[in-house]
């Protein structure tokens, strides 16, 4: 029997897990470390820091407790408004990793939106991918700005669903729908899931993957929600797979057969 | 033996040189797991940092991996 589920694709390399997460915004490392564990995800994002100089020496490290043995760690750029930035703080990550090339992009352009700045977002996917790292990049979902960054030889193009943050789910499943239909790396959505259906509308549109931190780690209950979020995209999976029935506007079709009911007159 | 200014992380500050990378780390007291440093932009691979002399308005950046999204 054919396999519905087949596993994620970047780079030749492959990930059990289409459920990316993110380690920002919990409680505390205890927390973190529960909800990527229950959330089954093999790539795990961190963002690149300065180090408190002289300041809690005994607080634990966030690699420490997720595992660069037991995950995929994908450094982001997060809070970089430049291209120069976002490249510095990648080749120090790939530094911090023992030469770990693959990374995510992501330039801002606005701190209060923080929507992507396509235009610096190429330029330094450019410069990166010339330096060898394999490069996930955020961006909106502008169908071309995500073939350039695709063209450009990006390894996964993200785009987002809606802002950072805020929950909003797929605000426009038309865009994305054409990102997909356009795209030859995969496409995993990243920024705005909400609840576990966002997750699932995601890959039944097609997407390759989802990335998600927000939305787990504000959840009342984010083990909870990283298990339901797990499942989500495993189904969205499947049902894609599957390939759904048409839509028929308002046309009923019944589910029972029409002869022999013994409430009609035949 | 000179007190030059140097920038770690943004903030202005005094060593004495002669100083090494490895000598500044132990000063600062960063041994908590991975970082990374760079220095004027430049990568400094940890096998280098022995090595590696600061230099008077040398602009460093010590890094390490946090929870992000």
């Amino acid at each position: 029997m054919k396999e519905p589920y087949a596993p994620l694709i970047i780079n030749n390399k492959e990930y059990r897990s289409r459920l990316l997460v993110g380690t920002g915004k919990y409680k505390d490392l205890v927390e973190t470390r529960d909800a990527i564990e229950a959330s089954g995800a093999d790539i795990v994002t961190v963002a690149i820091r300065r180090t408190n100089i002289g300041q809690n020496k005994d607080e634990p490290n966030i690699l420490e407790v997720i595992s660069p043995d037991k995950y995929t760690i994908l450094p982001n750029t997060a809070g970089c408004y430049t291209a120069e930035d976002a490249v510095r703080t990648l080749r120090l990550a790939r530094e911090l990793l023992n030469g770990h090339s693959l990374v995510k992009l992501e330039v801002l352009g606005d701190p209060d939106t923080l929507y992507p700045n396509v235009g610096e977002t190429i330029k330094a996917a450019e410069m990166l991918v010339k330096e060898g790292f394999d490069v996930m990049a955020y961006t909106s979902d502008d169908p071309i700005a995500a073939k350039e960054l695709e063209m450009i030889g990006c390894s996964a193009v993200m785009p987002l669903a809606s802002l950072i943050g805020s929950g909003m789910g797929i605000i426009n499943p038309w865009n994305l729908g054409i990102i997909i239909e356009n795209a030859n790396v995969p496409i995993i959505v990243d920024a705005g899931v909400g609840t576990a259906s966002d997750a699932a509308i995601a890959m039944e549109l097609g997407c390759a993957g989802v990335l998600t931190n927000t939305a787990i780690a504000k959840a009342k209950n984010p083990v909870f929600m990283a298990m339901a979020m797990r499942e989500a995209v495993h189904a969205g999976y499947m049902a894609h797979s599957a390939g759904r029935m048409e839509k028929q506007i308002y046309t009923a079709s019944p589910s029972s057969p029409e002869l022999g009911n013994i409430a009609s007159n035949n | 033996m000179k007190e030059i200014e140097i920038i770690i992380n943004g903030k202005s500050i005094s060593v004495t040189e002669p100083i090494s990378l490895q000598q500044l780390i132990k000063q600062l007291e960063i041994n908590k797991g991975k970082f990374a440093v760079d220095i004027n932009g430049q990568i400094i691979p940890k096998s280098e940092y022995q090595n590696c002399d600061i230099r008077e308005h040398d602009n460093i950046e010590i890094v390490v991996a946090v929870g992000g999204g």
